[in-house]
């Protein structure tokens, strides 16, 4: 049998699989952003009319590919101008975008 | 460089059950996206390394060797002793990449004191801090990748803790040689990460470099990579939240994408790529300097003078006073010629010190004085140096390569593109010792055993991907089942649509992932093994060259390379085969001398003994070595072999090489016609092709026969020649292969060859892609073929008891074999508590039974060598057993294998019959036992009855034939009374013509038969055909269904043991018949669990 040379991966971020709330999203397109598996360009500036300050993180995530509840999701935490910090998620099968309240996993 | 990137991060399917890709298809990819340099950096293991440099290199790639290693162990807070982590290392030189195989063998428990420790290691592999801090000449460390001790410390907030791990590594590697490591595959944390490592390598001044932690080449192996961490988790894919990566972005990214992906932490990122790669200079494929160990020398002699030596005086031995001498001394002159030219000598006395090594372990085993010891030779060789007369004279073959016109060139030749490969045959406890004496002698760090990986094939695929995505188990068994009647993923798809259970199913998402899934899966490694008989020996550490590592059997040694890489590397390879018919022919003898006081010389005996070929050409050889199978045994009665030279075309020609190259039908053909005319002249596409294809008329069978085509029409030199044969056996050398096409066709069209007739030999070459036989092998197989077939003719018991006692080997189980023997004429004693040996034994109880074998003690179901040696030592000392309680008493044996003893019919001799023994020993059950000790001194045990005594007495009527034929097959694996058969004709509906009644009819006679399924043969280059092997209660049935019967029943054929088919017949009379099947249904019994009773399974054969 293979040995188990790799414990159990920390901060996976896969438990945080809720629904979210639907937003509305203002998003640019740029190839620069688009070096992925989802190969997508979409960039937010704005949400609920709300400008972006900036984009402190962004990652994807993947899960329930074998059934029927696939996720696909592009996920960025971003700053407002108005200083508030929210996540937001880019809903890849739907295109829809969705804001979560979302604490660490770990 | 032009790309500006290089990937230093990279798992092949080499991290057994993570990595997610080939290295053939990563390095493919990674051509395409333009890659000049690229590291390869499995987990813990360097398996892939040599195959990764080979491949890389041909395709213009520079290979850098890495490993990605799990530590224990934290060097600035010993109280975080037991924290494990990862590193990345890279091997900047010759020094490096020995570390990294010293470092890679400790992680897997080579240097661990004691066994616990080893086998803890081999299952959890990693190296403590000081272990790796010990090894660090030569490496370049990257800080590894989330898993990382620096990520780690920076992920809780350890800043200083941080720092410290870097000075810490920076004091162990030197500080040119640490790099942090930044990744970013889109995973939650990564920015925030690289954030604080950038601060970190701008606060210390060490510098950082970009890599992808790529797990898989395309995006879309995401899933399988998902698949294949569940499967080694041993979890559901929906279980697997916690192991599994969070994304598709672990991919082999173009450099080019990496570049931009990285600007924004800074350009240099990825230019600290390049820097690294281009201070990587350690070539695995030229620069490893491996050294051969230095053989036993007379102090004066160089190796070479030696071997002269040694050679030129056995020369006198052999041939003096012989029509070969002058043959045979040219030969040698030239064979030392080529051996001196090549420095090969050392190699050669280095067998012949194996040799020594196996003798002196044959003397301690089979003892001294055994009367037959210095009649066989220990082993024997194998393979193309059976064509050396240096192998011959120094003992390592025992076939006359001169006498017997063997072609040298296979073996040894001028250029000599790879190490000669010599293969050695022991019986097997001689090879197990032997194994564990080279270890003694040499040294573990300087004997490793050769790897072998163990690749998923459809079956295993299916099973394993399909738990993984949680399929219902019923299909899964079913689908499991069909894939031993498919050979590839779209039949199997074929098949799921066309049944009716799953073609509901086929359209469902988890069905369409098994089968993709599975289809990318086929032909990965999923564990590593011992290769059966491969060795490495060196002068200096093997850790200097190969990383090595325990086995799961004790005092083992492996090497992490298989025999490819092996041989990549230049390194011997010493072939110790255990061969099962090795042990078969040894006890044949030892039995022969002492039942009938008689010794035999196999080497003496009539090799052209016409009644031992009358029973080849028959076909009757079910036991006899290598011509037993199905397949031989439909062939026999055409080809007809009368010779050695025959049997060795015979022995070689049911091999993939000669039928996928279409040699096999021309073949018989030919020989048949041959067999009636024997002026008849096979045709050749050209006459310079006579000389080389005439004995195998006009057709290649022989492996150096590849060769002396391509020399003989296409003027290929003897090196270029063998080393086109060998490209044949690789599966990666496809572009290679069709370089040789296009000379070889030119060449032949060049001689007046048509255009046609050079493709087709092309064509019939081709087909030593797949495995066939020298003729050397051919030779010695069909030698030892002979002398099997000649004891089975001769010494039939001795050597069927022989048989019997060393299963499991074969083509067939032991119930076969037994009703093969009784066909014979042969008796088969039941085992007996007063009679029978632990083994099965040839031995006279009447006068009348020489032909009778007794079945041993150890043979049943439950008791084996141990308990069986018990009941033996308690006989000879207290002699025999009276009664069934007698024998429970003194031997205190558990009440289950006395059942056993009792079911096969042991206890018969005691007047009682078996219902009645089993009511007794049920008086006996559960009892407490009390000693006491007897008028001899000795202790025993004392069984309280718990029922008065007239209870004891009851009648019962004793179990039916069928009964017992049931229980002897389930307990023994063979009945020594009855065949099922002989019942479960009588059940039938209808009359069925039986296998005696075959042979008399006439071809394409409609017929209907029934029988036992004993054997089912699927092979691959059969094209879908099936062929089935049925038993009756007077001997066997060949069958053959084509493609579209074995859709229309696969189930059937897969799953029930006793067929009725209807079919038409093949073949003339007094030939082997085969039935073409057009219906095959099962039997009626008459219930439903007579069948399932006897609980067979058959012997499936791909």
């Amino acid at each position: 049998m293979a040995s188990l040379t790799r414990k159990a991966v920390r901060t996976r971020g896969l438990s945080y699989l809720g629904q979210g709330n639907l937003i509305t999203v203002k998003i640019i397109e740029s190839e620069e952003y688009c070096l992925s598996f989802f190969a997508h360009a979409a960039w937010p500036t704005m949400v609920s009319n709300k400008p972006i300050l900036e984009i402190i993180d962004h990652w994807h995530l993947i899960d329930n590919w074998w059934n029927d509840q696939e996720c696909y999701r592009s996920y960025f935490r971003v700053v407002l101008d108005s200083g508030g910090v929210i996540t937001l998620f880019h809903d890849l099968k739907t295109d829809s975008w969705f804001s979560q309240l979302f604490s660490r996993f770990s | 460089m032009k790309s500006g990137y290089v990937e230093l991060h990279m798992h092949s399917n080499y991290s057994l059950l993570e990595g997610g890709s080939s290295i053939d298809e990563l390095l493919t990819q990674a051509k395409q996206m333009g890659y000049q340099s690229m590291a390869l950096t499995d987990h813990n293991s360097l398996s892939g390394s040599m195959e990764f440099a080979q491949k890389a290199k041909k395709i213009g790639i520079k290979p850098i060797i890495g490993l990605e290693l799990d530590v224990i162990g934290d060097p600035v807070n010993s109280a975080n002793s037991e924290a494990t982590h990862h590193v990345t290392l890279l091997a900047e030189n010759q020094v490096g990449y020995s570390n990294l195989c010293k470092l890679s063998s400790a992680a897997f428990g080579l240097y661990e004191p004691t066994a616990f420790s080893r086998e803890n290691k081999r299952i959890h592999p990693s190296v403590s801090i000081s272990t790796l801090t010990s090894h660090t000449d030569g490496v370049i460390l990257l800080t590894g990748c989330q898993e990382g001790l620096l990520n780690q410390k920076l992920e809780s907030g350890e800043t200083k803790a941080s720092e410290d791990i870097l000075r810490y590594w920076v004091d162990s590697f030197g500080f040119s040689n640490v790099f942090i490591e930044i990744q970013d595959n889109f995973v939650l944390g990564d920015s925030n990460r690289n954030r604080r490592l950038l601060k970190l390598s701008f606060d210390t001044g060490i510098p950082s470099v970009a890599t992808g932690n790529v797990h898989y080449h395309i995006p879309s192996r995401y899933r399988l990579q998902d698949i294949l961490v569940a499967i080694s988790h041993k979890v559901r894919i929906n279980e697997a939240e916690s192991v599994r990566r969070p994304n598709a972005e672990f991919y082999l990214r173009a450099p080019s994408e990496q570049i931009v992906r990285f600007s924004q932490y800074g350009k240099y990122l990825t230019d600290n790529s390049v820097l690294i790669s281009k201070r990587c200079q350690f070539d695995l494929t030229e620069d490893l300097e491996y050294e051969l160990p230095t053989p036993t020398l007379p102090s004066e002699l160089s190796a070479h003078e030696h071997l002269s030596e040694i050679c030129f005086q056995k020369l006198g031995d052999r041939y003096q006073n012989t029509e070969f001498l002058a043959a045979a001394y040219g030969r040698l002159t030239e064979e030392l010629r080529l051996i001196d030219k090549h420095k090969l000598s050392g190699f050669f006395l280095i067998y012949a010190d194996i040799f020594e090594l196996a003798k002196s372990v044959a003397t301690e085993i089979r003892g001294s004085n055994n009367r037959y010891h210095n009649q066989l030779p220990i082993g024997r060789g194998r393979g193309s140096s059976v064509a050396s007369v240096v192998c011959y004279l120094i003992g390592l073959s025992h076939i006359d390569p001169v006498q017997n016109n063997l072609f040298l060139g296979r073996f040894l030749n001028e250029e000599l593109y790879s190490l000669p490969d010599i293969d050695l045959d022991f019986p097997r406890d001689i090879r197990a010792a032997l194994i564990e004496r080279i270890f003694e002698y040499w040294g573990i760090e300087y004997a490793a055993l050769v790897a072998t990986f163990s690749r998923y094939k459809l079956r295993s695929a299916i099973r394993d991907v399909g738990q993984a995505l949680g399929l219902p188990r019923n299909l899964l068994r079913r689908l499991i089942k069909q894939s031993s009647l498919v050979s590839n993923i779209d039949e199997l798809g074929e098949f799921i649509e066309s049944s009716v259970e799953l073609s509901q199913k086929d359209k469902t998402p988890s069905w369409q992932l098994l089968l993709e899934l599975v289809g990318q899966l086929v032909g990965f490694p999923r564990h590593m093994s011992q290769h059966p008989g491969g060795m490495v020996i060196s002068s200096k550490p093997l850790t200097n060259y190969v990383a090595c590592q325990p086995t799961a059997w004790p005092n083992r040694y492996i090497c992490q390379w298989d025999k490819d890489s092996i041989e990549d590397a230049r390194m011997i390879k010493i072939d110790l085969l255990g061969l099962g018919m090795l042990s078969v022919v040894e006890e044949t003898v030892d039995l022969i001398i002492r039942n009938k006081d008689s010794s035999i010389d196999l080497s003496r005996i009539n090799f052209d003994d016409s009644t031992v070929y009358d029973s080849i050409c028959a076909g009757d050889t079910i036991g006899v070595f290598q011509i037993e199978s199905r397949a031989q045994i439909a062939m026999l009665p055409r080809t007809k072999p009368r010779n050695l030279n025959d049997l060795a075309i015979q022995v070689s020609i049911v091999r993939p090489g000669p039928i996928v190259g279409g040699a096999v039908n021309p073949y018989i053909q030919r020989r048949e016609k041959k067999l009636l005319s024997p002026d008849y002249e096979p045709p050749y596409a050209h006459s310079d092709l006579r000389p080389v294809l005439a004995e195998t008329l006009g057709v290649v069978i022989f492996q150096e026969q590849v060769i002396q085509v391509a020399q003989a029409l296409a003027d290929f030199t003897a090196g270029e020649a063998d080393n086109f044969r060998r490209t044949l056996g690789r599966k990666s050398g496809l572009a290679e292969i069709n370089d040789y096409r296009e000379k070889f066709l030119n060449a032949a069209l060049k001689k007046g060859v048509t255009s046609q007739s050079a493709i087709d030999i092309f064509n019939n070459l081709l087909g030593f892609a797949q495995f066939g036989f020298p003729k050397s092998h051919g030779t010695a197989f069909a030698l030892l073929a002979y002398q099997t077939a000649w004891l089975k003719q001769y010494y039939p018991a001795e050597f069927i008891c022989a048989l019997f006692n060393n299963q499991p080997m074969g083509f067939y189980p032991p119930h076969v074999l037994t009703n093969d023997a009784k066909r014979h004429g042969m008796v088969i004693n039941r085992p007996d508590i007063n009679y029978s040996s632990i083994n099965c034994t040839v031995s006279s109880r009447t006068e009348d039974d020489s032909n009778t074998i007794n079945i041993g003690i150890g043979y049943v179901r439950g008791i084996g060598v141990t308990l069986a040696s018990q009941i033996i030592t308690e006989r000879e000392r207290a002699g025999p057993y009276i009664t069934l309680f007698q024998f429970i008493q003194r031997t205190a044996l558990p009440i289950e294998v006395v059942l056993n003893l009792i079911q096969v019919g042991a206890f018969d001799s005691f007047g009682l019959n078996r219902r009645q023994l089993i009511w007794h020993m049920g008086l006996f059950q559960g009892k407490a036992l009390s000693t006491y000790i007897d008028s001899n001194g000795i202790s025993n045990h004392q069984l309280q009855l718990s029922f008065q005594e007239p209870i004891a007495d009851i009648d019962f009527e004793d179990f039916n034939r069928f009964e017992k034929m049931v229980t002897d097959y389930r307990l023994l694996n063979l009945s020594p009374d009855s065949h099922p058969m002989e019942f479960f004709r009588n059940m039938q509906p209808n009359q069925f013509i039986s296998s005696c009644d075959l042979a008399s009819k006439s071809s394409t006679t409609l017929v209907e038969v029934i029988g036992l399924l004993v054997c089912r043969q699927r092979p691959s280059t059969a094209n879908g055909v099936v062929f089935l092997l049925l038993e009756d209660e007077f001997g066997v049935i060949n069958a053959l269904l084509r493609p579209a019967i074995v859709d229309k029943y696969n189930f059937i054929i897969n799953t029930v043991v006793f067929l009725r088919i209807t079919g038409t017949l093949e073949g003339n009379i007094n030939q082997a018949r085969t039935i073409i099947v057009d219906e095959i249904t099962p039997m009626r019994f008459d219930t439903p669990s007579m069948s399932a009773a006897l609980n067979l399974r058959t012997k499936s054969w791909n």
